[in-house]
């Protein structure tokens, strides 16, 4: 996969200026080093997360449909959306939630693009502190590394092989006092819920199902 | 200084010699007690600038003011990682450092303390807070936005902030307090230049800019923090470099380069100079004694200095080093005169030549003591410094020498190398002085000619600062959008008030300057920290609680946000209104204080508030000289009294070279006038005083016309150089003129001054050798300069007979 700095060059000039943390987006970019991370095809030994993460690495799919239940303090009734998650080798990832309050979010390389009613925002992944440590996240994942998964995250696996869970805490102070936590469970391979609470009680739970060729997302050749 | 008794048996330590000692050593006690004490060496030109009554206390040299207080940092070298981890890792070290007032190198510099301030203050702080910004309408269209944001995977602001800020103002003052107009992120998140070969950090010293001191222990300390982290990481493959900008760090390499090379040129000039003197005397005494009357003009001078201005400048000590050389031929024509065995001994030979010296001290002591009479502090220093240090040397010389010479030397004299003269030097044909005529009038014709006369005002061209660096500097500066060194507004005003609403009311005509092409950013104190009147006006924008719920439930309707919601948001916008406004002194360290303190500046020794606008990417100057009265520009808005001027700093200084110039010209030309007087009134003898001043001017101007001819652009340091060449050429010409009969004291006489022209050409022509161009000009003034005063002076020396006829009165 290219680098981040060979892609910067060719990305537009239009910017977004620096602003604090976009927690929302650490949840699902999460998801994009599960997505990309090789198949490891080491032998299933070691400890449950170790399993885990080689059993993802080999079986994710590379299309997800899910729905999106947003529970929000601030909100009379929780909000629920259907959408799709798409992977395109070699790094590029778009999320996209139809209907008339949807958006496409595509991530190619070090750049996000987020397309909401017509309008464009590109934003420099570089600029937002909040998600280094997932940038960090996603190259130990790419290497195989769980050590430096570890430096960046207070990690807990609890279930089994075909019902896990995994908690992910950061351990940068600023960030984890917007994202306390994240929690993805599935079984082998396969995921099934990611939960996120962020700081103020916004919390999304995404529950994912297999895609059906027929409803590929639009971004999504 | 009492007369000493006068006592020719030589025997030392009579009565009258001990008082001579004692006055002496006592003399040069005091003066050392006095600079240990009370001795303050300024290095930064504040105080060499004149005084400028009203606007005293601002700083004119580009290394002051707030763009004078930034570093520019460069890592190069190793991955782009690397280099960022290196720049994060810089950060964390010099946050710790007291010199430090802020370190930023593109991460947001936020910790809870600075984000807690903001919020709390941030409807004083945004300048978004207007009436409009809070009706049913604008609310509608945040809490749309606010609604979008709580559904969307990238939200526009973290949806923490949502209940308590809907209208975004917390973003809007992290915004404006973090923007660094043009600097560019790289892969990493840290500035990068715009090849991204290098990290990019920007240092703010709490030191001034010309406090070359501190800057020189804080830059040392970077460079050993970025050793250390370099260790500490273990950058393998290609090590990283860190590389230095900005005014101080220049400043401090220049100041570094000169040292080295003064210390290194100056060793190697009295090393032969001490060859010269025991080559000429065969005997070791002369190369120490020579080296007193100039070690005590130096300590007298700077005393005296410090007693009368309370500090000495740098640049003032070092000038008036260099033009009291003239403080070397003293002795030397002492030692010369003391040849053989004479009745009356050294002393005798002193009193002898005293009426010679003491002409030749006091007419280029008149000089001096007009340049000390100027308002211009550092000349000022200077011609006190020059005055008092030739007095002194002349002084001991006089008294203190003679009784100082080995006593085995005292009566036995000091035998000369031979030094072969032609016959044609001591007696000039008659042709010869035709041709210093023709000479001094071809001079005269070159330096009218020469239009416009060659001028260096630059001080910056005579700077040691390698071309690389200076480059290294502008491409930093470029990278990271700073603004401009040399221009910039500065508002003064009594309170902080005034001159943040000064700022204030400057915006406008700033933001249609830019509009029309003639600038390209600004920045200026108040979009900092508004001034009081604004954070009232903004206040009074907010609406009641009771109001701005009705209006939040009419706006939010149909979005689906709960009941209450927004009551967060109620309630800071009712404690806002009542809310303490913020004034410069009330701010927690950090990010706001970090950027308002460069911008303004409270009041150290004068009255004022200094509100400084900086000016980015200035691309008419005429507009921003052409300021327009404050009021007319402004409105009434400008309190009365402001006061509002454009500053060029490289235009400063400038000026503060002309003047310094100019100065020293017109008192150096009423100096040759009075200096006249002063030759008629003691000698009475119009013909050789007309002699003596003829061969000062011809000397000069052959001089000038040489380095014209040369193609060398004067600057300040050639100045300089005259004023020492003038003081040698008066000295060569009063001994030169010395009515003298015997045949073999004539002779003496000549080698006398031979031998003083020749120990000022060793030093200052090995100065010329020199490859910093401050030494260089010195040298290659000098040099001429001794050259041709000695010409001069010989050929304008009376004739035997003609002295003998021309001395109607003993000498005086």
């Amino acid at each position: 996969m290219p680098s981040g700095t060979t892609r910067r060059t060719e990305r537009n000039n239009e910017r977004v200026r620096p602003r604090p943390a976009l927690a929302g987006t650490a949840g699902w970019l999460l998801l994009l080093t599960l997505l990309l991370a090789a198949p490891a095809g080491a032998a299933p030994d070691g400890d449950l997360l170790d399993r885990v993460l080689q059993a993802l690495a080999r079986d994710a799919p590379r299309q997800l449909a899910f729905t999106e239940t947003r529970d929000d303090p601030l909100l009379d009734l929780p909000e629920t959306r259907e959408g799709h998650l798409a992977f395109e080798p070699p790094d590029t990832l778009v999320r996209s939630i139809a209907g008339p309050g949807g958006e496409t979010v595509t991530i190619e390389g070090r750049q996000l693009v987020v397309e909401r009613r017509g309008s464009r925002r590109t934003i420099d992944l570089d600029e937002q502190p909040g998600l280094d440590a997932f940038a960090n996240l996603f190259r130990a994942l790419l290497g195989a590394d769980r050590a430096a998964l570890e430096a960046d995250f207070e990690l807990a696996v609890s279930g089994e092989p075909d019902a896990w869970q995994l908690e992910l805490v950061p351990r940068d102070r600023a960030l984890r006092r917007m994202l306390p936590s994240l929690e993805l469970s599935g079984s082998h391979g396969e995921l099934h819920h990611l939960i996120t609470v962020e700081a103020g009680g916004h919390t999304s739970r995404m529950r994912f199902h297999a895609a059906s060729e027929a409803d590929a997302p639009p971004g999504a050749d | 200084m009492p007369r000493p008794v006068r006592t020719d048996t030589g025997r030392p330590m009579t009565p009258g010699v001990r008082a001579i000692l004692g006055l002496w050593l006592g003399g040069l006690l005091l003066a050392a007690l006095l600079l240990v004490l009370r001795g303050e060496l300024i290095t930064d030109l504040r105080g060499f600038t004149p005084d400028l009554g009203d606007t005293a206390g601002i700083p004119l040299d580009p290394g002051a003011g707030p763009a004078g207080r930034m570093l520019l940092l460069a890592v190069e070298g190793g991955s782009a990682e690397q280099r960022a981890v290196a720049s994060d890792a810089l950060v964390d070290a010099l946050r710790a450092d007291p010199a430090v007032a802020r370190v930023r190198n593109g991460r947001p510099e936020l910790d809870d303390r600075a984000l807690e301030f903001v919020l709390a203050h941030r409807y004083l702080l945004s300048p978004r807070v207007t009436p409009g910004q809070f009706t049913t309408e604008a609310l509608s269209a945040h809490l749309g936005e606010r609604r979008e944001d709580l559904s969307s995977a990238v939200p526009r602001m973290p949806r923490e902030l949502i209940a308590r800020d809907p209208t975004a103002e917390s973003l809007a003052v992290l915004e404006q307090l973090t923007a660094q107009a043009g600097a560019e992120r790289g892969a990493h998140g840290v500035w990068v230049s715009a090849d991204g070969g290098r990290a990019l950090l920007l240092v703010q010293t709490i030191a001034e800019g010309m406090d070359l001191d501190a800057q020189a222990g804080l830059l040392e300390r970077l460079r050993d923090q970025f050793r250390a982290l370099e260790a500490e990481h273990a950058v393998a493959e290609r090590s990283l470099g860190l590389r230095i900008g900005g005014p101080a760090a220049i400043a401090v390499a220049a100041r570094d380069g000169i040292r080295g090379e003064v210390a290194r040129f100056s060793l190697l000039a009295s090393l032969a100079l001490a060859a010269l003197l025991l080559g000429v005397f065969r005997s070791p005494h002369p190369v120490w004694l020579a080296a007193l009357p100039l070690g005590s003009a130096v300590l007298a001078g700077a005393a005296a200095v410090t007693l009368v201005f309370g500090h000495l400048h740098g640049i003032a000590l070092a000038f008036g080093v260099t033009v009291l050389g003239i403080a070397l031929d003293y002795p030397l024509h002492l030692f010369v005169h003391h040849d053989r065995a004479r009745s009356g001994g050294v002393r005798a030979v002193a009193r002898e030549l005293w009426p010679a010296i003491a002409l030749g001290a006091a007419s280029t002591m008149l000089v001096y003591a007009l340049m000390a009479l100027t308002d211009f502090s550092g000349m000022a220093q200077m011609g006190l410094f020059v005055l008092v240090g030739i007095a002194v040397a002349a002084a001991t010389t006089r008294w203190v020498l003679p009784v100082l010479i080995p006593s085995h030397l005292q009566h036995a004299g000091m035998p000369l190398a031979r030094v072969a003269l032609p016959a044609w030097v001591l007696h000039p044909p008659r042709v010869a002085r035709a041709g210093l005529g023709g000479l001094v009038l071809a001079a005269v014709a070159v330096i009218a000619t020469t239009s416009p006369f060659p001028w260096e005002d630059d001080l910056a061209a005579l700077s040691p600062i390698p071309e690389e660096q200076v480059a290294l500097d502008r491409d930093l500066r470029e990278a990271l959008g700073l603004p401009d060194v040399r221009h910039a507004l500065l508002v003064t005003a009594p309170t902080a008030e005034q001159a943040l609403r000064a700022s204030e009311a400057l915006a406008p005509w700033l933001d249609a300057l830019r509009a029309a092409g003639g600038l390209g950013h600004f920045d200026h104190p108040a979009r900092v920290l508004p001034s009081q009147a604004a954070q009232h006006a903004r206040q009074a924008a907010l609406p009641e609680p009771g109001v701005l719920r009705e209006r939040l439930a009419r706006a939010g309707n149909g979005l689906g946000f709960s009941e209450g919601a927004f009551e967060p948001f109620v309630e800071d916008v009712a404690r806002a209104r009542e809310q303490a406004l913020l004034e410069p002194e009330g701010l927690p360290d950090g990010l706001l204080r970090g950027a308002l303190e460069p911008l303004l500046v409270p009041p150290e020794a004068g009255p004022s508030w200094m509100a400084w606008i900086r000016l980015g990417g200035v691309r008419d100057p005429q507009a921003l000289g052409a300021l327009p009265d404050p009021d007319a520009l402004v409105g009434a808005r400008l309190p009365a009294e402001a006061s509002l001027r454009h500053v060029d700093f490289r235009q400063a200084s400038e000026d503060l070279v002309t003047g310094f110039r100019d100065q020293a010209l017109e008192r150096l030309g009423i100096g040759l006038v009075a200096i006249l007087v002063l030759l008629l009134l003691v000698t009475r003898a119009p013909r050789r005083s007309l002699r003596i001043l003829a061969a000062v001017v011809s000397g000069l101007l052959l001089t000038v016309a040489t380095l014209i001819l040369l193609g060398v652009s004067l600057s300040l340091f050639h100045l300089i150089a005259l004023l020492l060449v003038t003081g040698l050429c008066l000295d060569y010409a009063v001994f030169f003129s010395r009515p003298l009969a015997d045949a073999a004291a004539r002779r003496r006489n000549f080698v006398s001054v031979f031998v003083c022209a020749l120990s000022t050409l060793v030093v200052f022509g090995l100065l010329g050798l020199s490859s910093l161009p401050v030494l260089q000009a010195m040298g290659l003034t000098v040099v001429p300069g001794v050259v041709f005063s000695l010409l001069a002076a010989a050929l304008l020396a009376p004739a035997r007979g003609a002295a003998a006829a021309g001395m109607r009165h003993p000498e005086p």
